[in-house]
């Protein structure tokens, strides 16, 4: 049976061998797995909570908008906040580029605090100054599309 | 309409907030240079500037060029205790110096088929008289 798995092990994934035989013949996890899975818990460990800002007074896509898809913004207030773990950190081409937005570390810590504190100012973001001025504040910042 | 060739941002702790002329060095790039005069080994440039304490490892400075798109992107650090406590004018003395740094370095890995060199004296010319 062992036999078998090892060869069902082998081919799913391009003949690199994830599961091991220890000293009594029992089947173990391969080395460079638990390697990565710890480099992984690591990571998790290692997040950071952002807020994207609007680099320039202008036109930016509205998610939480309820009556029209673009919002005008001033340049520094909050379009959108985030976590990132280390994994994700420095793709700023998907998350900056064209978009027009300056990125700000607010927190750092494990990825369950990072979450906690991304969904506070999610959350609070209703009641910030720069929304509240508006005619119809937004429940949440234009580029948040849920609550979490 | 003229492309836009540069883009340029920054990742900042919240301490640093507005204060790097992101905005003005972009605006006077994309006026004065068109890549297309150095060569078609890049289209565009998309720089950013790292103004974060050094000791995190979130935002590792970074030269990636992708080839198909000829899109280079560029992120570098900037000193972040002198960036923190200089004022506008200051910083964008640092922008220039960062982004001069980071035109050498790509000049000396020969990135991409571009003129580097004039491309580097175009650069050096347009960033000391504004």
């Amino acid at each position: 049976m062992l036999a078998v798995i090892l060869v069902v092990a082998c081919v799913g994934f391009a003949h690199k061998t994830f599961i091991e035989s220890d000293s009594n013949g029992q089947p173990k996890l391969a080395e460079w797995r638990k390697e990565k899975l710890n480099r992984e818990l690591n990571d998790l460990d290692d997040a950071q909570q952002y807020v994207l800002r609007a680099k320039v007074t202008g036109l930016y896509p509205c998610f939480s908008c309820i009556d029209k898809k673009k919002i005008k913004l001033n340049a520094g207030e909050v379009y959108k906040y985030g976590f990132t773990t280390k994994n994700e950190a420095g793709r700023y081409r998907r998350s900056l580029e064209s978009k027009k937005l300056i990125y700000f570390v607010q927190y750092e810590g494990s990825i369950t605090d990072c979450m906690k504190e991304e969904r506070r100012k999610i959350y609070y973001y209703a009641v910030l100054p720069e929304n509240i001025i508006r005619v119809v504040p937004l429940i949440r910042p234009p580029g948040n599309k849920q609550d979490n | 309409m003229k492309n836009i060739d540069f883009e340029i941002t920054y990742v900042a702790t919240e301490a640093i907030g507005m204060k790097l002329p992101v905005v003005e060095i972009e605006g006077l790039l994309n006026k004065s240079i068109q890549l297309k005069d150095y060569g078609a080994g890049v289209q565009k440039i998309f720089f950013v500037f790292l103004a974060v304490p050094e000791e995190g490892d979130f935002h590792q400075p970074h030269i990636t060029y992708t080839e198909a798109e000829r899109h280079l992107e560029l992120a570098f650090r900037l000193p972040y205790e002198q960036t923190l406590n200089s004022n506008e004018d200051e910083c964008m003395l640092l922008l220039h110096s960062t982004f001069l740094k980071a035109v050498k370095l790509c000049r000396e890995s020969k990135v991409g088929s571009f003129a580097w060199e004039a491309f580097a004296i175009s650069l050096s010319k347009i960033l000391s008289t504004n």
